[in-house]
């Protein structure tokens, strides 16, 4: 009887450990060193307002050698003004996060990547051809809407395949389906356990399957874009970028940006999305904003 | 005695004043609904030539501190320089074609218009143009002028003297504006000055992807504030 025990007690472990597990055909997900500990959160920043106006400047300073040196100690000032601003101007925009302090809190690491792995199953993860122990390493970045109607992902990453020496590096940056503005004391991102993690979630499962597919050897490249400025909705404001559209499906569109990173977005226009994706298939949120 | 030179002096003081006296600057104006309608007329679309993308250097004073700025930033100039204007020459063809959407009669003028080269307007009465556009009422058979006036496009980064003030940005400054060609008066009058930030860090030579991301996102929003209020 109490062998019996063991050996359910002994079942019921492997049965709970089994979704984390990784299998030998599968790729290594890792958090790297850099991220820290808990996940980091920050509020959208917009620095088109920063900077200080044009203005001259009187130099009283005897002789060349005075110059300079008055010249050096005002590029020492003024660097050290903008850098106090830069970081007001993010205190600021943080301050987006304080309701949400008890839900980010509660996200943890291992959990993340724990359910990371889960939402890409069946196949997210699978070893592809070409792949000897491949690993993925993420240093993301989440940050919230000042509207608070969106997060969005920036993750840098490590690709190593197995095969050649140096690790490839990787950018993306995941903009989430925007959802309606939350009513006074009913955000449910803040007082339902789990909301806002589902958002993060779905946004590092994303970005894993893009970055992933996107050093695939087997897929095919794909076909030459023009360059052109796409317009997608970042919570309930029209942002733009200037990429070239690799996908585009559902209301969404990944992205090639200038800077080679790849952009997965929520499009702007109700007619971008493709008559295979019948109304069930697009997400609430996005069918208001798309009205 | 001591009054003699008063008058002297209280005109004096009135010449100094009267030369400080500033025309107050022109309020943006909102668009009547029935200002594109059918009954409004011809409706000329003009605009000024489209200016070179470049970048400027405000607050860099001196010589020796606008030489400073230039070789400071020439990299981002050079690259700054490569960037069309996209789209922004055919800006007056979709106002066009926007005011025609709205039932109005619009009529493209072939030439780009020196608002310069008018003769100024007599008159300091609110929400009337500084300039005398009147004369286009005959020359191109129109009733009103849509003007699209550009200031500059391109990359703007503030100095103080040999020192920058913080980051570039991306830039499209300009104004919009109808004029009634029977009184000169203004019926709409929009001042727009976009301005973009890069997003991360800007100084990535030689390709400077993300100003030039900032850049084209401060072309569209430009052309947004233009053709918008006309939809």
């Amino acid at each position: 009887m109490k062998r019996a025990g063991l050996l359910a007690a002994g079942l019921l472990m492997v049965g709970v450990l089994l979704p984390s597990a990784r299998a030998d055909d599968e790729l290594a997900l890792r958090w790297s060193a850099q991220a820290g500990a808990k996940p980091t959160f920050r509020g959208v920043l917009n620095k088109d307002g920063a900077g200080m106006g044009a203005g001259g400047m009187l130099y009283p300073a005897p002789g060349l050698v005075g110059l300079f040196a008055a010249v050096l100690a005002h590029a020492a000032v003024n660097s050290s003004v903008q850098s106090a601003e830069m970081r007001k101007l993010q205190e600021k925009a943080d301050e987006v996060l304080k309701p949400y302090s008890g839900a980010l809190d509660a996200i943890a690491v291992d959990d993340l990547l724990t359910q990371t792995r889960v939402a890409l199953a069946p196949q997210g993860l699978a070893v592809r051809p070409g792949w000897v122990n491949a690993n993925l390493e993420l240093t993301p970045v989440f940050l919230m809407t000042q509207d608070r109607r969106a997060v969005l992902l920036d993750v840098a990453a490590q690709f190593h395949d197995g095969t050649s020496g140096r690790p490839r590096q990787l950018g993306m940056r995941v903009v989430s389906d925007p959802r309606a503005h939350p009513a006074e004391g009913q955000d449910d991102w803040a007082s339902h356990e789990g909301a806002l993690k589902k958002v993060c979630i779905e946004l590092l499962a994303r970005a894993v399957r893009h970055m992933l597919d996107s050093v695939d050897p087997a897929r095919p490249a794909p076909a030459p874009a023009a360059e052109r400025t796409v317009r997608f909705t970042e919570g309930g404001a029209l942002r733009m970028e200037r990429s070239k559209v690799l996908e585009q499906r559902c209301g969404r569109a990944l992205l090639l940006t200038l800077s080679d990173t790849l952009m997965s977005v929520p499009l702007s226009n109700v007619a971008a999305l493709d008559a295979e994706c019948n109304a069930a298939a697009v997400p609430a949120p996005l069918a208001v904003a798309a009205e | 005695m001591r009054f003699r030179f008063m008058p002297v002096a209280v005109m004096g003081l009135a010449f100094v004043l009267a030369g400080c006296a500033v025309t107050p600057p022109q309020q943006p104006l909102a668009m009547q609904p029935t200002s594109l309608k059918a009954d409004a007329g011809r409706i000329g679309v003009a605009m000024s030539t489209v200016p070179k993308v470049d970048t400027q250097f405000p607050g860099a004073g001196c010589l020796l501190c606008l030489a400073a700025a230039s070789a400071m930033n020439s990299s981002l100039t050079d690259h700054v320089r490569t960037l069309p204007p996209e789209e922004v020459p055919a800006l007056k063809d979709r106002a066009a074609a926007l005011i025609k959407a709205k039932g109005g009669t619009p009529v493209a003028l072939a030439n780009a218009l020196d608002v310069n080269a008018l003769p100024n307007f007599s008159g300091d009465a609110p929400n009337v143009a500084r300039k005398d556009f009147r004369g286009l009422k005959d020359k191109h058979q129109v009733d009103k002028l849509l003007m699209i006036q550009l200031d500059t496009i391109g990359v703007v980064r503030n100095y103080s003297a040999y020192i920058p003030n913080g980051e570039p940005k991306a830039v499209f400054s300009g104004t919009a504006y109808l004029v009634d060609l029977k009184t000169n008066a203004l019926e709409w009058y929009h001042p727009f000055n976009v301005t973009k930030a890069a997003d991360g860090n800007w100084d990535e030579s030689p390709k400077f992807p993300r100003m030039t991301n900032a850049f084209f996102q401060a072309l569209e929003q430009g052309k947004d504030e233009i053709l918008r209020p006309l939809q």
